[in-house]
């Protein structure tokens, strides 16, 4: 299942989406994905800990993430909290959803929705897709 | 000032102890994979809205998160609901097989316990009696045979199924009843019905009469009822991806039944009704072959269910034993 990403990434969720995209540039545990996604998101998307155990959960399942042993600064961290990693398979899956993502975008300005917004992110979300 | 910073810290141990009993909302198995991971982030998201806003934005926080929790924890009943349905069938299927196989055993022993009561006693009423309560208890058992099956054909043959099935079970649970109050009525010396005598009716009350009528003509009437419904049933079958052998196994009960109900004393032709040893012969045969038949058809569909329990991992695939005998 995880090894076909375009199937995979039409069952990602908004919140699979944005938690692959915390866990692209590195493992994290649940506090930092969340702090994380609200820092890219800038304060657009809030996680909270039921919608983010949950979307692990079913990432654990289609083998998009998964957990890691390796503790970034062992002295500096609670041995209870677990981290989570991208898989080569949830790579695959976010990038297939960031492409379909990026050509909706395209068709939205090839149809001057975007028109007004000028280079500044506007929504959220559309911030960086260029 | 130092009450001042502890009031928000208290505000923050108070909430996570809300927080944690709240997470009995989940099912068992998500809350012990992952309770307490979610503990941990909601603390540490109350410290930092302790920190960055005080107890206003604790509260906005709060609102945030019950409204996570609550939909979220939904969603996970919702999901172990489904899962417990598309796992249970397995389950299902062999017990109410295996109850089936039971409903049988009832069936032959009310008449074996009935024939060794005459034989040793010469009194009937007893041994009547105990076959009047082994009988509708055989029904019951069937009834939930019923279930099993239909849960099964449904899988096969979509939820329109459920229609004859429902009125199968609604007309065996009116047999129940009637069989019930018939030997309820022999246990008080009004009237036996079930062997074509009448005892002491003219000692009932009218009502009593009249009610035990009604129960007499309701179990005779269910059967030619109860073999249309498994007609449909079978018709339903035979256009699914069940095994054939089931559909005409539930056709042959359906037409015996249907035809059993010309054979009781009820249904017989007025050539036969209650005239002496050609009408009884007549109604013991029928009542032989359909009871005989239905013994035989339900051995089947309670191996049947006890295999697709034993066999099938998933609903819907049919167990290889089950593909073979077609």
């Amino acid at each position: 299942m995880g090894d076909q990403p375009g199937d995979t990434a039409a069952t990602l969720t908004p919140a699979m989406f944005q938690i692959l995209l915390a866990l692209a540039d590195g493992e994290r545990h649940g506090y930092s994905i969340m702090r994380e996604v609200e820092r890219a998101s800038e304060g657009a998307f809030l996680l909270g800990p039921g919608t983010l155990y949950r979307s692990i959960k079913q990432m654990l399942a289609l083998g998009l993430i998964e957990e890691s042993d390796e503790r970034p600064d062992p002295d500096d961290d609670d041995e209870r909290r677990r981290y989570y990693r991208i898989t080569g398979a949830g790579r695959r899956a976010a990038s297939q959803e960031a492409l379909r993502l990026a050509r909706l975008v395209s068709q939205a300005r090839d149809r001057r929705l975007l028109e007004g917004w000028g280079s500044e992110p506007g929504p959220a979300g559309l911030g960086g897709v260029q | 000032m130092s009450a001042l910073r502890a009031q928000p810290t208290r505000l923050v141990g108070a909430s996570v102890i809300v927080y944690r009993a709240l997470l009995l909302l989940y099912p068992a198995r998500f809350r012990r994979a992952y309770g307490e991971q979610m503990r941990q982030v909601f603390q540490a998201s109350c410290r930092r809205a302790r920190q960055e806003g005080g107890p206003a934005a604790l509260a906005r926080l709060w609102q945030r998160t019950l409204g996570d929790l609550l939909l979220t924890a939904l969603a996970e009943r919702i999901e172990r609901l489904e899962l417990a349905m598309t796992q249970a069938p397995s389950a299902l299927y062999r017990a109410t097989g295996l109850v089936s196989l039971v409903g049988i055993v009832a069936w032959i022993i009310g008449p074996i316990l009935l024939g060794v009561g005459l034989a040793l006693s010469g009194s009937m009423q007893s041994s009547v009696s105990v076959m009047l309560l082994l009988l509708p208890v055989g029904w019951l058992f069937f009834v939930i045979g019923f279930i099993g099956l239909y849960a099964w054909l449904a899988k096969q043959c979509g939820w329109a199924v459920w229609i004859p099935g429902a009125l199968a079970i609604a007309t065996l649970l009116v047999m129940i009843v009637a069989a019930l109050y018939w030997g309820y009525n022999s246990q008080i010396g009004v009237s036996y019905a079930g062997a074509t005598t009448v005892v002491n009716l003219s000692q009932a009350s009218a009502v009593n009469q009249l009610w035990d009528s009604y129960a007499y003509q309701a179990s005779y009437l269910a059967y030619p009822a109860l073999g249309l419904e498994l007609i449909a049933t079978g018709l339903l079958a035979l256009r699914s991806q069940a095994p054939r052998a089931v559909a005409r196994t539930l056709l042959v009960m359906g037409a015996l039944a249907v035809v059993y109900y010309f054979f009781t004393d009820m249904g017989a032709p007025s050539l036969l009704r209650n005239t002496g040893t050609p009408g009884m012969l007549g109604m013991a045969a029928g009542a032989l072959a359909f009871f005989g038949a239905w013994l035989i058809g339900w051995l089947r569909l309670g191996r049947w269910l006890w295999q697709a329990g034993a066999l099938t991992p998933s609903i819907g695939v049919v167990s290889p034993s089950l593909a073979a005998s077609e």
